[in-house]
């Protein structure tokens, strides 16, 4: 099963890889338990950083699309097929379009909110750290 | 006796590695050139056509010249070196070798320049690659695997059994064990790079790279093999002062490496099921 990348493509490269995959689990043509290829033959087929591929990875593993076993590389997910319908990207858009609606309502500008949505972030990102 | 089966076996040496497989290498690539023309396969040349026709000629020109170094080499040798006293026959037949050897390292540079051309060349901002992850046992059997990890340990346990396992830093099998180490170390790190090292023609298919790897870790594990069996037939010689064989063994063993390097090459990779399309504009 081949997997392609457009390097002119506005939709960063990481979310291709996320698609594709996913595309690929939703269609069948890689299966639950299959081995996927390590970061470093995929990024260097690809002509892409490591850091990219393994970035995409990582997303592809939050969402229990593929699971990590350690030395013996990553593998898809038992219940890949069902994961991937979730698109978390698309739920927390929902989300704060939602929350963005009741500020306005609320008499809030875009302005504040975009001020108040990067202090929270920030001050989130500082306590985690 | 065992001198005029040196001379038969270095005559060998020298149509085996510069008439025979350069003969085979230079059809091959007359056989794309005039099949697989610039006009349809504008991908394939991304240099002027001409430069490859001239890189053919001088191909051809240097194994021709090296065979007739090889043919005088030869006859001096049967006529004046007969005892090696000018030079010891088996330095004779490896520096031979490393003059053989020339051409190919010449296909092998041209290769990589070409390869280089080639991504410069190419302006697709697409690029592919298979979903499958690619092993070691996909591209070789198991067994020969354990052959090569015997056949190495084997070697480094039969130098310190002629030696009565007692370990002095100057003596043979210290320095087999680092041959043996030094040299596997380098082929699988060889192997490693060729697995998941970069694409580095950017036009071949996912099919032809895979039979390339297969080609290569194939010929890596099979020299890999004849250095240990090698090493072990070197370290009898020494052993049981059958000096007289040395010669021998060195030129059938350089003769294993080009079966195993060119041969295997040509043999597993033919050119007419290497799909030309992908180098179509």
């Amino acid at each position: 099963m081949q997997i392609f990348i457009d390097i002119d493509n506005p939709l960063p490269q990481f979310s291709q890889l996320v698609e594709q995959i996913k595309l690929a689990v939703q269609q069948q043509q890689i299966k639950p338990g299959d081995p996927l290829p390590s970061i470093r033959q995929l990024a260097n087929d690809l002509g892409l950083n490591n850091k990219t591929v393994a970035k995409a990875y990582r997303l592809l593993e939050r969402d229990s699309v593929i699971q990590a076993k350690g030395y013996r590389g990553s593998y898809i997910h038992p219940d890949a097929q069902k994961n991937c319908t979730v698109n978390l990207s698309e739920v927390v858009e929902d989300k704060l379009a939602d929350v963005i609606g009741l500020l306005r309502n609320t008499g809030a500008t875009d302005s504040e909110i975009r001020i108040a949505f990067t202090k929270v972030m920030n001050s989130n990102t500082k306590r985690e750290n | 006796m065992s001198e005029a089966i040196f001379y038969l076996l270095f005559l060998s040496q020298i149509v085996l590695f510069s008439v025979y497989f350069p003969n085979k290498i230079y059809q091959r690539m007359r056989y794309v050139i005039t099949h697989y023309p610039s006009e349809n396969y504008p991908k394939l040349y991304p240099k002027p056509v001409g430069k490859y026709h001239r890189f053919h000629r001088r191909y051809q020109l240097a194994n021709w010249l090296i065979t007739a170094v090889g043919v005088i080499t030869l006859c001096l040798s049967m006529a004046f070196n007969s005892g090696g006293e000018y030079i010891e026959p088996q330095i004779l037949v490896w520096m031979f070798f490393m003059v053989q050897f020339v051409p190919v390292m010449l296909i092998e540079v041209s290769e990589f320049s070409q390869f280089k051309m080639m991504r410069t060349a190419d302006k697709s901002s697409v690029r592919s690659a298979t979903l499958s992850p690619r092993n070691l046992t996909h591209f070789i059997a198991v067994k020969w695997l354990y052959l090569t990890l015997f056949t190495a340990l084997s070697a480094v346990f039969y130098g310190f059994y002629l030696e009565e396992f007692t370990i002095d830093i100057e003596g043979s099998a210290v320095y087999a064990a680092g041959i043996i180490l030094l040299l596997n170390t380098f082929f699988s790190g060889l192997i490693y790079w060729h697995l998941y090292g970069k694409k580095l023609n950017p036009h071949q298919t996912e099919t032809d790279r895979q039979k390339q790897i297969s080609a290569a870790i194939k010929s890596l594990v099979f020299i890999s093999i004849s250095a240990s069996v090698f090493l072990m037939v070197t370290l009898s010689i020494k052993e049981y002062q059958l000096d007289n064989l040395a010669p021998l063994a060195m030129t059938l063993y350089l003769q294993a490496i080009a079966l195993f390097s060119l041969g295997n090459a040509i043999g597993s990779i033919k050119v007419d099921e290497i799909n030309f399309d992908a180098y179509k504009e």
